[in-house]
């Protein structure tokens, strides 16, 4: 089961964050590589945001506020109608939106080269790169995908029903989920279902996340014929509706493959 | 003859108890306590890692929804709150440790967003039914049956979608769910 992508993201990202948390119980500020690990500041705070301190071994989650400068492996959540914003250095600006969970992974400046590493396990986060104060790596990974921001702005998104969410407001965005890539336009809004194509697209470990996740939930009944809808509604889910059915039911055929695929890809059968 | 009269008086007897409502009303564990002061960060955090929410932490949800906390210590509490201000109706059976279904979570945020619905909402009321497939249609939940229950990371993808309404009368498209875009 760990075999497939999306499992092996969601595993990768959880890591992620237990690593945060195994790196602040170092000590009440995580410390970072003198020289190199540069602060964040919260230069604006609405509504109720909690960051996570580790204190003689306790981790509790404390208030954040106008002018606390955040270190690397800092986890943040906010609550309901709550917005907390970000300045990385002149380098560029984060604004975290309501109901959102991320993490500052990495932010050091490396031989001159911003490097900029963020997590978003839920929630929206508005990213705003100012390309031109000089070279930057700005990389913001979700569950299932990770985006790189190449002096631009735009929001990203990640809900568990959703899927990832991108609106491209200016600049040039990449999307990388594996082993693919796409570049996003400037403007562009994507998402899991956008993001579906053929054999071969980047999309195609997302659709299988979506389409594993909804196995149970999605209506599998949608766009057929009366009769193939009984069909179906006669078959037992779990033989992913394959074998017996007889008759011209094309439709139903390529639903079923895609549906076996997504169950192959996900290692939960064969 | 007599077979036909058994048809009609059973056909009534479901009409009435469809018109009436069919689940019984009251409260299963009404004492059932949650976290005190938990404020919504924590809440939601909470929430995100269970597999299924609970009426009582949905219950919770709504009210912090509402009002940006949930000060209330009891189930029957939040429940009480709630139908005062129209956002569960009487007639439901509550339980606090039961998994929160599709439905009654639609019928909960349809309320609480004062969404407006279309012909069938318009005639008839929010039911379960229809508040989901509104839901369903704006982007605010994910396709499925009213009767299933709905996974944390579900619930709080909900809840944030509903509470960008509340502030900004839309769902971006961004956070849409997959069929809806």
């Amino acid at each position: 089961m760990l075999r497939s992508k999306p499992y092996r993201c969601v595993l990768s990202t959880a890591l992620a964050i237990a690593a945060a948390c195994a790196y602040a119980a170092a000590g009440d500020t995580p410390v970072a590589p003198a020289g190199e690990s540069m602060r964040v500041e919260v230069v604006s705070v609405t509504g109720m945001a909690q960051k996570l301190v580790v204190s003689d071994g306790q981790k509790t989650w404390k208030p954040v506020r106008i002018g606390d400068k955040l270190g690397e492996q800092t986890v943040i959540r906010t609550g309901f109608r709550s917005r907390v914003v970000l300045k990385f250095a002149d380098r560029g600006e984060v604004v975290v939106r309501n109901a959102t969970k991320m993490g500052i992974g990495e932010f050091r400046n490396p031989g001159g080269k911003i490097r900029a590493r963020l997590g978003l396990k839920y929630g929206v986060v508005r990213a705003s790169v100012d390309s031109s104060r000089g070279p930057q790596d700005w990389k913001i990974k979700t569950p299932v995908s990770t985006l790189s921001i190449r002096g631009t702005s735009g929001e990203i998104g990640y809900g568990s029903d959703s899927g990832m969410g991108l609106h491209s407001t200016s600049g040039k965005w990449n999307i990388a989920s594996g082993v693919r890539q796409r570049n996003i336009r400037p403007t562009e809004v994507i998402g899991t279902r956008s993001l579906s194509g053929g054999a071969g697209t980047l999309a195609q470990p997302i659709e299988v996340a979506r389409l594993q996740r909804e196995l149970t939930s999605v209506p599998l009944a949608q766009g057929l014929s009366r009769s193939e809808k009984k069909i179906l509604k006669n078959q037992d889910s779990s033989n992913t509706l394959l074998g017996p059915v007889t008759g011209n039911l094309d439709r139903l055929r390529r639903r079923n493959a895609v549906i076996r695929l997504a169950t192959i890809g996900a290692g939960m059968k064969d | 003859m007599s077979n036909i009269k058994y048809a009609a008086t059973v056909t009534v007897a479901l009409i009435a108890a469809g018109l009436a409502g069919c689940e019984t009303p009251g409260i299963t564990n009404p004492q059932a306590k949650l976290a005190a002061g938990e404020e919504s960060p924590g809440f939601i955090d909470r929430v995100s890692s269970q597999n299924t929410v609970s009426e009582n932490d949905a219950m919770r949800g709504a009210l912090m929804l509402l009002d940006g906390k949930d000060t209330d210590r009891v189930f029957r509490q939040r429940v009480e709150v709630l139908k005062s201000r129209g956002i569960v109706p009487n007639r439901w059976r509550f339980t606090a440790d039961k998994p929160i279904t599709r439905g009654k979570l639609a019928y909960m945020i349809y309320q609480v967003c004062k969404v407006p619905g279309g012909v069938i909402l318009a005639l008839t009321g929010p039911t379960q039914r229809y508040c989901l497939r509104e839901l369903q249609y704006r982007g605010f939940i994910a396709s499925g049956a009213w009767y299933t229950p709905v996974s944390g990371m579900e619930f709080i993808a909900v809840l944030n979608r509903a509470d960008t309404y509340l502030q900004t009368g839309e769902v971006p498209a961004i956070m849409k769910t997959a069929w809806s875009r």
